[in-house]
This record gives structure tokens, sequence and C-alpha cells, in this order.
């Protein structure tokens, strides 16, 4: 695998220019410096017009003289003797179009939300969340080992769920915001669990050795089946929550609750595709996990008729857009379970610029509807089917939150409510046990507590 | 080669000390404040000055002998890659609180229990003598006593003062009673003569001795706050003095006194009490997690962050997997400033709002903007979040730990997924969401002061340098991590009849 240097300078250009405004504006707006919107726009836009250039030279080096993988190892980020953290970059043919697309749209929002979000407090916010996503985005393509890949995936999911709950002073957006960071953090049991076991039995998180990599999509894993049947279940329940599949993709909806350019960015183009994109990253392990891609062509199919269900039965344009985009990211899953990656690549890329387009035009919809009377829109709001039990399974959204919230959150809220309980009964006992002082109700033990002293 | 003295040991323990006695002569609230913190800042350079001697030794282990007047007994005092970050970590943290505190907590009195306290922390971290080991160790509690029994006649007839008590005085029972008899079987020269390095615990009968690792064990649990010896952890947290309650448990004297005593001393049955340990630290790992999801008070909250985050610590301690326990070791200090920096802003709250209770307040953000990114992002770096010390130390203990116990380590991946759920709800409910002008004290709230911030900001550059350029601390924790891995996956029985100990590079430095 060579290095040749004007690719390999743009490799490193692409995510480390909105990682700079990144940290720039993190340690501006931490140490109270007040950043003006304006200013702000203009850095982060200029760091992604450098990004789109270096990606542009990337993806134009792969189609036209790079036909292998290019592996920039940036030594381990720490190491013991038995374990390195490999911290290395890969840009080939899955990477570099990714690249591109993750420059290209994030450019696209930012240019679009500074005129959209122009005076709106919080503005400074919006860009450094936008640069920290770019930064997890541009790492999870580029990362050459799925260690390095975890970190991507947590600073987008971070940065997603900070995003949904951009207007902090709301109750809905912070709830739901919420909702989205516990599936995130649920869902990211099985990157951890399957980043291990490749570990153990590759012994390196490597994609060049783990996946045996050759020209994306082949590959030749050096993992028996039910390894890799293992490994790929655990990295696709990882998917399914950052890419809303059945049966936990609900907070797809409900995370539109942040600014519209958001919407588009995470969950219309990138960060709800990052799941398709881990899956097409490890499809050399896929094609020797036959049960597993059972199980994803399975859940493909779920999300997808679902989505396309509820869909029908929403009433406001961005909810309608975020079960179509599940819908089309469940059909995404079906073709490289089906053994389709370069076309579900393809799909990939074009579903997400049509999202995008298509979330940015959403706050418009009500002037097009009244102007133009366009006939999908009231078709939303059609009831004529109101009495059939699809439509009724759709409209409660398959009861899919109602499930969950029996099934897991209440019982877990309840026992901890009757572990707190149980510990308060324990302590009051064990204070009335002879020799202990009488007790007294809500003594305070000290005097700082309690006692406002600003 | 340079030589160390046992003076740089004895004056680190002295320094804090001679300021706080000297705190009662000094006039003037303010200058009581600058007094302690500069006696907070000396202490910090000197440990810094006693860490680097250690360091440009470039030896394992490194020990200086006081004697004691014209009789055989010496004082010992090591330093170690265990005990070498925790020194100036324990006096950063302690300059920290000094900095940072409420200017009501600053207060002689207040000042004199920290700086006291860390005096027994540096003596108890610096000591290589069992017995004034043991001795610092069982102190350490008694600022936090002073500081609970001083709220007042009726605080000190507090109720729940006496569950503290309760629990810290069976801790120092056992502690006191295990050194005894250890001194009686272990060593001929007694209680007083006991250098860590040469006790032999083969020298015990076996049956007491599996009674003297089971006493040493409480007393390190109990003061860990694992279950389910916690009970006392979550009292003193709603009612106690914070600030110092978050130092004690912060610096983790109580797995101190396992990874320093009980697995080096009776490797035999710490390998025997595996199984058992492991069991009750994945408990108190889940246990913590799950019941901080019913809490609304922000101080309890965080005592079960504690709970949780002790036996997450003691897995990765007990899984005896060298990866793993380098990563505990790296929790450690992430886990130790995160908690420090999070106390010192719920006080910072407390001290605005006159309340913790996280049902009362809502919307802060607006009113607080400093309070309240600070306060998120030390809590994301206590939820390992990339960039943070927390997620190598996280990534290590869990790649170290699956190797050993795949799905043991399940548990303790959910218990660290609850911690992190647990954390952005109290955050999203004390700072997000509508403003409750009802509830929250009326009027401007005062943002963090510059003090406030700039220790806020420091702690948390620590956790980000740490996180970022990891392999330094790593490097300078592997020789312990592989210590302790090795002590408890051999045993005596593998090691052979001679040495009983791993062999380590000594370095004596007399005084004499």
């Amino acid at each position: 695998m060579h290095e040749p240097s004007t690719a390999y300078l743009a490799v490193l250009l692409a995510p480390l220019l909105p990682t700079l405004t990144f940290v720039i504006l993190g340690l501006k707006l931490l140490l109270r410096r007040r950043a003006n919107g304006a200013r702000v726009a203009r850095l982060v836009n200029w760091a992604f017009v450098g990004s789109v250039l270096a990606t542009l030279l990337v993806a134009g080096s792969f189609a036209f003289h790079l036909d292998e993988p290019l592996l920039i190892d940036l030594d381990a980020w720490f190491h013991t003797d038995d374990y390195r953290f490999e911290a290395m970059l890969l840009v080939d043919r899955l990477s570099a179009p990714m690249m591109l697309l993750t420059a290209t749209i994030c450019g696209l929002i930012g240019r679009f939300s500074s005129t959209y979000l122009v005076a709106e407090p919080g503005e400074s916010r919006f860009y450094l969340l936008l640069s920290m996503f770019a930064t997890g985005m541009f790492m999870l393509v580029m990362a050459g080992s799925l260690d390095l890949l975890i970190a991507g995936w947590e600073l987008v999911g971070l940065s997603s769920a900070l995003l949904i709950g951009f207007f902090a002073d709301k109750t809905f957006p912070v709830r739901n915001a919420l909702r989205a960071f516990a599936i995130y953090r649920t869902c990211d049991i099985g990157l951890l669990a399957g980043t291990v076991l490749i570990h153990h039995y590759a012994h390196t998180s490597s994609f060049e050795v783990a996946l045996g990599l050759a020209r994306w999509p082949e590959g030749a894993p050096p993992l028996s089946e039910a390894a890799a049947n293992m490994i790929a279940l655990c990295l696709f329940w990882a998917a399914c929550g950052k890419s809303a599949l059945f049966p936990v993709g609900n907070w797809l909806p409900r995370a539109m609750e942040g600014p519209t350019p958001s919407s588009a960015i995470f969950y219309g183009a990138l960060s709800v595709h990052a799941g398709a994109y881990l899956m097409l990253r490890i499809y050399p392990i896929l094609e020797r996990a036959h049960y597993a891609r059972a199980v994803i062509l399975l859940i493909g199919l779920a999300t997808a008729v679902t989505g396309t269900l509820m869909q029908r039965v929403q009433t406001d344009i961005k909810s309608q857009l975020a079960y179509a985009t599940s819908t089309q990211v469940g059909v995404i899953f079906v073709e490289i379970a089906a053994g389709l990656p370069r076309l579900a690549l393809l799909h990939l890329i074009g579903h997400a610029l049509l999202r995008t387009l298509q979330l940015l035009r959403a706050p418009n919809v009500i002037h097009d509807v009244t102007a133009h009377a366009l006939p999908h829109a009231q078709a939303a709001h059609s009831t004529a089917r109101a009495r059939s039990w699809v439509y009724h399974l759709a409209f409660s959204r398959f009861h899919l939150d109602a499930f969950w919230d029996r099934a897991l959150v209440q019982p877990l809220l309840r026992l901890a409510q009757r572990l707190d309980r149980g510990e308060r009964a324990f302590t009051t006992w064990l204070a009335r046990t002879p020799g202990a002082p009488p007790s007294e109700q809500s003594p305070q033990l000290h005097p700082e507590h309690r006692k406002p002293t600003p | 080669m340079r030589q160390l003295s046992p003076l740089l040991f004895l004056g680190l323990c002295l320094l804090p000390l001679l300021c706080a006695e000297l705190l009662p002569f000094v006039r003037g609230a303010h200058r009581v404040r600058i007094t302690a913190r500069l006696g907070a800042l000396a202490t910090l350079l000197a440990s810094a000055l006693l860490v680097s001697h250690f360091y440009a030794q470039h030896a394992e282990r490194v020990v200086a002998e006081l004697p004691l007047g014209t009789s055989s007994h010496a004082l010992h005092f090591a330093i170690d890659a265990l005990n070498a970050p925790l020194l100036p970590l324990a006096a950063v943290l302690i300059l920290a609180s000094v900095l940072a505190a409420p200017v009501a907590r600053l207060a002689s009195r207040d000042m004199r229990a920290i700086l006291w306290l860390e005096a027994l922390l540096l003596l108890t971290l610096s000591s290589a003598d069992l017995s004034v080991l043991a001795l610092g160790w069982i102190a350490q509690v008694l600022p936090l006593h002073v500081l609970l029994a001083g709220g007042g006649a009726r605080a000190a007839r507090d109720p729940n003062a006496f569950v503290t008590r309760l629990y810290h005085a069976a801790a120092v029972l056992c502690v006191l009673s295990a050194c005894l008899a250890l001194g009686y079987w272990a060593r001929p020269g007694g209680f007083l003569d006991l250098n860590l390095q040469r006790i032999d615990a083969r020298a015990v009968p076996s049956q007491a001795r599996t009674l003297l690792f089971a006493l040493f064990t409480f007393a390190g649990l109990v003061r860990s706050g694992v279950f389910p010896l916690h009970s006392w952890l979550p009292l003193a947290f709603e009612r106690g003095p914070l600030l110092p309650l978050a130092l004690l448990l912060s610096t983790r004297t109580g797995l101190y006194l396992l990874a320093r005593l009980v697995i080096p001393v009776f490797p035999e049955a710490s390998h025997a009490a595996m199984p058992a340990l492991t069991l009750i630290a994945l408990a108190s790992a889940l246990y913590g997690a799950v019941a901080a999801l019913a809490q609304t008070d922000l101080r309890r909250l965080l005592a079960f962050w504690v709970i949780s985050q002790s036996g997450i610590m003691l897995t990765g301690l007990v899984f005896g997997d060298a990866d793993a326990i380098s990563g505990t070791l790296l929790y450690w200090f992430g886990f130790a400033v995160s908690t420090t920096g999070l106390a010192l802003l719920i006080s910072a709250l407390e001290a605005r709002t006159g309340t913790a209770d996280i049902r009362r307040f809502g919307g802060l953000v607006t009113r607080v903007p400093m309070l309240a990114a600070c306060f998120f992002l030390l809590g994301l770096a206590n939820i390992a979040v990339p960039g943070s010390v927390a997620f190598v130390a996280e990534d290590m203990l869990v790649h170290g730990a699956m190797e050993k116990h795949p799905l043991l380590t399940l548990v303790m991946i959910v218990a660290m997924v609850l911690n992190a759920v647990s954390f952005m709800r109290a955050f999203t409910a004390v700072f997000l969401g509508e403003p409750r002008p009802e509830r929250v004290p009326q009027g401007t709230l005062q943002d963090l002061l510059p003090r406030e911030h700039l220790t806020a900001a420091a702690l948390l550059l620590m956790l980000v340098l740490a996180g970022v350029f990891p392999n330094v601390l790593i490097a300078a924790q592997r020789p312990a991590a592989k210590s302790i891995a090795f002590v408890e996956t051999l045993g005596y029985a593998q090691q052979g009849a001679a040495e009983p100990r791993p062999p380590v590079t000594a370095t004596p430095v007399s005084a004499r």
C-alpha cells in the first residue's frame, strides 16, 4: 500500500480543518470569550471549503489513478505490552466517497445555517457542535481500525443528542435528546462488545488485518463463521441504534426537534447512515456471517415496511421525512444483506443528498402547499383508511415506544426507586438501633447544607 | 544517582500539617484563605519534586529510612509506580478544593480539616510501614468526623451521623485488629517494625490468614463505598461536608489499601476470593448505576456514581489482567479529578441556590451558563467521551476484562451505560428545559467566579491532556499493574517457597 504525498496530505487535511475549528471554538467558548456568530460561521464555512477541496482531491485520486487502499498509520494512540489502540486512517473505495459526502453536506449545511440561524441565540454553539460532528464523522469514515471508529461514533452520537436538545429552554427537545442519547448508549454496547471480539479472534482491530482487506468490498477476514456471526451481530446492534432501525428507531422523528439544518445533516444525510456505513465497512465479515445477514435482512425489511406505513399517517412534514428516511435506510440494509454492497453505497449517497434537499426545503412546505396545492401534502392528512388496523398500527407507531417503556424503562425506574427506598429504610433502621441517639426528622449535619451563601 | 532523603517524604506530610496548625493564628478570613492556598500549593510543589526525583532514578521502587532515635526501629517511606502518580494527584485535588470552594467553606475550621486530610492522605500514600500506613488510613476520617460534629449540637446527635460513624468505626476496628494480629505473627519485631516489603504472611496460621485478609478487605470495601458496605456513603454525601468527603472518596484510599497491602501480602487469599470479590464489585457497579436513576438530590446522585464507579474499579482490580488493572489505575485518575470537579460545582450551585434538590431546578443554563458548561464537560469526562482519560481507561478496562470474563464484563458495560444515562438525565433536569422561576431563587444568580471557573477549566484540561496523551500515565503505572496482576494470579503456591513477592528493583536510601 503506497502513500502518494499529495493524496496523503489531502487525507490529513480533510478532517484536520473541522477538528481545528472545533478546538478553537471550544476553547473560546469555555474561556468565556464572546463569539460573534457571523465570524464563527465564516470560520467554520471556510474550514469546510478546505475540507471539500481536500476530499475532492482524494476522491479524484481514487477515481483516476489510485487503486489500492491508502493506509496511514498514526501510531498507536495508547498501548500496553499486549494491547494497542490502533490509530490508523484508511481511505479506499468506500471511505473516499463517504469523505466527499461528509465534507460536501457539512459545507452545504454550514452555508445554509449562516442565513437560517442568523441572530439565533446559540448560533456559535450550533457551529461548535457542527464542527464536532464533522470531526467525529470524518474519524468514523476514515478509521482504519474499529477502535478509532468507536471514537468517531461516540462524537457523532454526542453531537447528535446535543443538537436535538439545541433549544435548551424547551421541554420536549430536551426530553427527546435524552431519549436519543439513552438509545445510542444502549446500542453502543454492541460496538464495544464487537470490538473486543475482533481483538480476541483477529488479535487486532485494524481493518487491514481483521477484514483481510484487499479492494473493498473484497476481503478475507481471518475469522471462523461463528466468530464472524457473533461480531457482525454485535456491530449490527450498534448500527440499529445509530440508523434508527426497527425496533429501536422511533427516536428518529423525535430527533426532528432540533434546528432544521441539524435535522438534515444528522437524520437525513450522515448520522443516520453511519450504521449502514459500519455494515459496509465490515462487509467481508458479513460475507461469512450468514445468520447475521439473515437477521439484518429481516430487520431491514421490518424497518422499511413499518417506516413506510408510519410515514403515510404523519401530519407534519419533518415526521414524514423522518419515516421516509427510515424506510430507505431499511432498504439499504436489505441491499447489504442481499450481497449488493456497491448498490447500497450508491443508494446511501443518493438518498443522503435527496433527503438533505427535502429537509432543508421542509420549512417552506406550508408555502408550497398553499401556493401550489401539492396533492401529496394534502394526502398526508387523509383519514380515509382510519378504520383499518394498519392505519391504527401505523398511527400508534407500532406501539414501539410504549413497548420499550413498559418492557425496559418503567421496570428499570421502578427498580431504581425500590432500591432507593430500601436504602433509606435500611439506614433509618440502622440509625434507630440500640445505642444510637434518638432520631430527629430531617436533621442537618453540617451548616454548609441548604444555606444559600453566594 | 542522586540520593533521596527521607526528609522529602517527611516534609511532604508535614507541610500541610504545619499550615493547618498555623491557620488559627491567622487573622481575617481573606488571610486564612491565602495561607491555606499557599500551603496547598507548596505541598503540590513538594510532591512534584519528590515524584520527579523518583522518575529521575529510573527505579521501580525507591525507599527511604528515617531512624527513630537510638532504637532499632525506623520509619520507612517508599515511592513506586502505584503511589507516584497519586501523590501529586491528591495534592492537586486539595489545591483545587481550597481554590474553588464556596467562601462559606473556606473558613479556618474547614481549611484546617482539609489540610489535615491532605497530610494524612500523603502519609498513607507514601508510607512503607504497615503501622504508619494503618494509622494514617484510620486517621483520615477524623477531619471528616470533626466537621460532622461541628455542625452544632443538634448535628452531633444526629442519628444519620451515627450511621457514618458506625461504618467507619467498624472499618477502623478491622484494620487495627488485623494489623495487631499481623504484627504478632508475621514479625518478631512487633507492630512497630512492619515494613511492608518484609511482611511474610506465611508465618500466620492459614485460617487466621484468611481472617486477616477478610478484615482488611472489609475495611477497604467500607471505605470505598462498595455495595453492600456502602450505606454510609449516600447519607454522608447528602448531609455531610461534601468537599472533604469527595476528596476522601476521590483518592480511593479503600482501593489503595487493597492494592498496596491486601493483594500483595495475601496473594493466595486474594486469588481464592477473586470470584466473590468479582461478584461484589459487579453488584456494586450495577447497584450504584441503577439506584442513581432514582435520585433527586445532586449530592446523593454523586454518591451513587461513586458507589458504581468503585465497583467498576474493583472489578478491574480483581480480574487480574494487567491491561484491566492498567485501565483501572487510569480510571482512578480520571474518576478522582472529575468527581472532585463535580463536587466543587455542586457546592457552587448549592451555595448560590441553597439546595441540591434536582426537582427544584430547571433551565439554569440561561442563568449560569458557565457553571452548566463546566458541569456538563466534567460529567462527559466522567462518562468516557472520546478525548477524556476515562475513554482510554474504559477501553483498556473493558478490553482486559472481556478477555477474562466476557459475560461478566457485559454487566460492567451496562453499568457504564446507566451511569451515562443518569448523568444526562440529571444535567438536563437541572440545567436544560423550561426555566422554573417559581422554584429556583428569584433574582440574579452569580455565574462561576473567575477562581471557580479557572479551577474547573484546569481540572478539565488535566482530563483532556491525560486522555489525548495517555501513554505517559499508562507507562508510569504499568509496573504497578503488572505487579498486582502477577501476585493476584499466581499466589504463593505457584511462586515457590523461597520468594513470596514479585521481584522488585529496590533502591534503598538510608538517612544515616
